[in-house]
């Protein structure tokens, strides 16, 4: 019926809005937006890590005050702990798929490559970013030789709030990367596997 | 240099404009709004100008960017809503007067229809060649050979063909 007419109806349809610009007023906005979004991704990046620098100041000055060696041992995982949540979030931005530029196929395995970072980052948060300063403080709190009392409800809020961060990403994985992986992997699969067949 | 590509890039958004627009609006649900989609994709091919290195026409450049925003768009995790940009200086206008017959708005709505539901890469290809794009232009977009373009045109349309009669 309508092979060769497609193209014809697609083309002449009247169906969608027409865009309608001046060329330099959208230059100077395209540029004056750019330039919002760079301040805005520094700052962001800049606010992600002054929390783990404060963790490392804090730590290391805490090298200095206590004298317990457990307390020392807790300051020196606060601090790796600092350096560890610095490597992790600039390791994952250098994994941020902005080559637009690349040919489908291969964007898309790059694409695939960034969400599977982000799935193993939430997927093994307990490990990065919820176990070093829970030992960090479980050594802290016995080299300051505080009550089994204080000690049981510190520990116990901590886990709690822990607990709530772990399953928020356990669910995140399940619910949200990996449906979108399949999906990206599908469309991969879809493009290469005809591409081998012919 | 890049001041000369700025000046061909915003010729070449102009000759395009409205094959892109149809593009983004192929690749929206009805609950996304293609215009916030436009100019997402707008403001990503200005980003990545300094990318450009003259390897194929700068068309092909901007439709393969434009393909590989909507599929991101399609399969990411971030609220989308959260991060559109509002460009004042594009203005989207309702067209005035019919330019084709009923039977052919019939079709048309039901041909659009019909690419909605094609998988991601059939939509691609599709859409791609309704707009008049060459087999090897199609080809370089998506990193596959003319042949394998040329198979995957005849197969997409097939499965419109079957859509559009469902």
């Amino acid at each position: 019926m309508l092979n060769d007419e497609i193209e014809k109806i697609w083309q002449n349809s009247n169906k969608f809005e027409v865009v309608e610009f001046d060329k330099a007023e959208l230059q100077g906005e395209l540029n004056k937006n750019l330039q919002y979004f760079d301040r805005l991704v520094k700052r962001r990046n800049i606010r992600e890590n002054i929390g783990a620098a404060l963790v490392m100041i804090l730590s290391g000055a805490g090298l200095f005050i206590f004298n317990s060696l457990l307390s020392q041992i807790g300051m020196i995982i606060g601090v790796l702990y600092g350096a560890l949540v610095i490597i992790m979030l600039w390791k994952t931005k250098q994994k941020r798929p902005l080559a637009y530029g690349l040919p489908t196929i291969e964007f898309l395995k790059k694409y695939r490559d960034y969400l599977a970072g982000e799935r193993n980052l939430a997927s093994n948060v307990i490990y990065w970013y919820l176990a070093p300063p829970y030992v960090a403080c479980l050594l802290f709190f016995i080299g300051e030789e505080i009550s089994i009392i204080h000690l049981a409800i510190n520990l116990l809020g901590i886990l709690a709030l822990y607990s709530f961060i772990f399953f928020r990403n356990k669910k995140g994985v399940k619910k949200t990367f990996n449906p979108l992986i399949e999906k990206v992997d599908q469309a991969i699969s879809e493009l290469t596997i005809e591409t081998d067949h012919i | 240099m890049e001041k000369e590509l700025e000046s061909i890039f915003i010729e070449t958004l102009e000759r395009n404009k409205d094959r892109i627009y149809r593009i983004c609006c192929s690749y929206t649900t009805e609950r996304e709004d293609p215009r916030d989609l436009y100019q997402d994709v707008v403001l990503n091919l200005w980003k990545s100008i300094p990318s450009f290195r003259h390897e194929s026409s700068i068309d092909t450049w901007l439709y393969r960017i434009t393909v590989n925003i909507c599929l991101r768009a399609r399969n990411t995790y971030i609220n989308k809503n959260k991060f559109f940009v509002k460009l004042e200086s594009i203005h989207f206008r309702k067209p005035e007067e019919p330019s084709v017959v009923s039977e052919e708005n019939e079709l048309y709505q039901k041909l659009f229809e019909a690419i909605k539901k094609l998988d991601e890469t059939y939509k691609s290809i599709i859409l791609l060649h309704l707009e008049g794009l060459s087999h090897k232009s199609i080809g370089e977009i998506l990193c596959l050979s003319e042949n394998h373009v040329a198979v995957r045109i005849k197969r997409a349309k097939s499965r419109l063909l079957i859509l559009m009669k469902s």
